[in-house]
């Protein structure tokens, strides 16, 4: 049976509730990644759903095939979130790194230039305890339990935004 | 600098006491898990897994119907009496959703361990590895007052730490567990998956997706209203049915269970809508499994594969592992092994938290201040 052709508008309509199912669905992946889980679910159990109702009536897909697409932006969404995610982890990394090899650099740098360092490159060693809180950002063996210690010590007072260089 | 009325200070006081407790803790969204020990004994002195419940007695409750005309009863107390009681679930997600009942569960729980008046208490305590500051700092909220000292450690860190036993190293019939090796762990909150590589996992060796036990049983729910629509059916119901008769692949027998329609008890076959949710689940550790051992070092892969262990309340479907293992055998991958950790699982952080306080140093421990 011949079915109506789409109209413009509707069309457009469709793209527009796509390209906003996508935002929604890629802050939920990172809001996630921040462990901001219920801001995540607030995106997922009460955004989305309408936003899913209001494309699958607009775009007129059989059942299976809506579901298929969703899932597939769904997979999409999170491998990209995820891949970021490990740039900009690996890119905060590079800047603690250089931060401390700077201070290496200048031991006998005065205590008001090592103050002044330490606020400078703060917000960076922030960063990177706000994007993985309780991660540490280098390599600990398993078995070294007071470096473990140390490391989650460090992270919980720059996450509560108490100094970590000093 | 943020301020705060609780502010977690270093502490180096001089010691009065005459006995120092130490405290493994796993703090979870369903059941948590409490071990303590003298700092001079190896011997375990209380062993706890407490579901993490708080009840509330319902306004009007005639004397004697609670213990003690109770007015709050905790853990399976609680569940037992649940009639007559408001729970609150003071955790969702791994992270505190209600700081009052958590305030009142972190007392209960400390309440378990037996202590003479001039006993320090030392605790260790899991925080979720992804809770953000302000879930932290509403843990450190619930436990003000609860210990002398404490520490907040990431769970995977814990959980790495409790399933090693160090005294088997070098042993040549004793494979290292976080050698080389993917950990599922199925929560009540979340599923997270890790691959331990021999060092902490950091945030690439993980992936974690929200469903979980509470997703299935919310599932199992949905589909088992939507065929009987006149039964009545609780979520803690649900749960239970779970927790007795789930499985993959193919049930022992029908799954068959008394349910409520308009006050009388009718028998319902709910083996289908149970495994739609179970291999729903399945279906989810299965495509997180294949990305994550995507991540692992290609060489690392054919130990990695042979190393696959499911963990959390989520492992103990029945039939899980071996599903999952024959599903990567069909996705083509080479001769892999899924072990399940079993019951014990419920220990494990609460045992990774126990060894963590042992070798903590005096300097490392922090107060919790008022």
């Amino acid at each position: 049976m011949a079915t109506a052709a789409p109209s413009i508008e509707s069309t457009a309509e469709v793209e527009r509730l796509w390209r906003e199912i996508a935002v929604h669905l890629r802050e939920a992946c990172i809001l996630r990644r921040q462990g901001r889980h219920q801001a995540a679910a607030t995106i997922l159990e009460r955004e989305l759903p309408p936003l899913v109702r209001d494309w699958a009536a607009e775009s007129a897909l059989p059942s299976e095939s809506a579901k298929a697409r969703l899932n597939q932006l769904f997979n999409d969404e999170q491998a990209r979130v995820e891949s970021h995610w490990i740039i900009a982890r690996f890119l905060a990394q590079e800047h603690t790194d250089s931060a401390t090899r700077h201070l290496a650099a200048f031991p006998v740098a005065t205590a008001a230039l090592a103050g002044d360092v330490t606020t400078f490159f703060t917000p960076a060693a922030h960063n990177v305890a706000m994007l993985f809180p309780a991660i540490p950002p280098r390599r600990i063996p398993i078995g070294d339990v007071v470096d473990m210690i140390d490391s989650a010590r460090d992270l919980d007072r720059v996450a509560a935004g108490r100094p970590c260089l000093s | 600098m943020k301020s705060s009325n609780n502010a977690v200070l270093e502490d180096t006081p001089v010691q009065t006491t005459t006995e120092t407790l130490l405290v493994g803790l796993d703090l979870g969204t369903n059941t948590s898990a409490l071990l303590a020990s003298s700092a001079k004994s190896s011997d375990i002195h209380v062993r706890e897994v407490i579901p993490s419940v708080v009840g509330y007695a319902k306004d009007g409750i005639l004397d004697g119907v609670l213990p003690g005309n109770a007015n709050v009863l905790f853990g399976h107390e609680a569940l037992k009496r649940k009639l007559y009681l408001n729970l609150v679930r003071p955790l969702k997600g791994g992270t505190i959703a209600d700081l009052d009942s958590a305030r009142h569960f972190a007392r209960h729980l400390r309440s378990r361990l037996s202590l003479s008046p001039n006993a320090e208490l030392r605790a260790v305590i899991g925080v979720p590895a992804k809770a953000d500051p302000s879930a932290r700092e509403a843990l450190r909220q619930a436990f003000t007052g609860v210990f002398d000292k404490v520490l907040f450690i990431p769970e995977p860190f814990l959980a790495a730490l409790g399933m090693r036993d160090e005294s088997r190293l070098g042993q040549p019939d004793y494979a290292d567990p976080v050698r080389n090796s993917l950990f599922i762990d199925i929560g009540g909150g979340s599923t997270d998956l890790c691959l331990m590589r021999g060092y902490y996992p950091q945030a690439e060796d993980q992936i974690s997706t929200t469903f979980a036990g509470d997703a299935i049983d919310q599932m199992v729910h949905n589909a088992i209203l939507q065929t009987y629509p006149d039964c009545q059916i609780s979520l803690h119901k649900v749960c239970e049915i779970k927790e007795r008769h789930s499985f993959v692949m193919s049930p022992e027998t029908q799954v068959v269970v008394d349910l409520v329609v308009a006050g009388r008890t009718r028998q319902f076959d709910i083996t289908e809508q149970l495994a739609a949710g179970c291999e729903a689940l399945l279906k989810h550790i299965l495509d997180l499994s294949r990305t994550l051992i995507a991540r692992a070092d290609p060489d690392a892969v054919p130990e990695l594969l042979q190393n696959i262990v499911l963990t959390g309340g989520g492992s103990l479907v029945r039939g899980l592992g071996v599903a999952l293992q024959t599903q990567l055998i069909e996705d083509g991958y080479e001769n892999p092994k899924v072990s399940v950790i079993g019951p014990n699982y419920k220990e494990q952080v609460a045992r990774g938290a126990l060894k963590a306080a042992r070798q903590a140093k005096d300097r490392q421990w922090q107060t919790i201040l008022r």
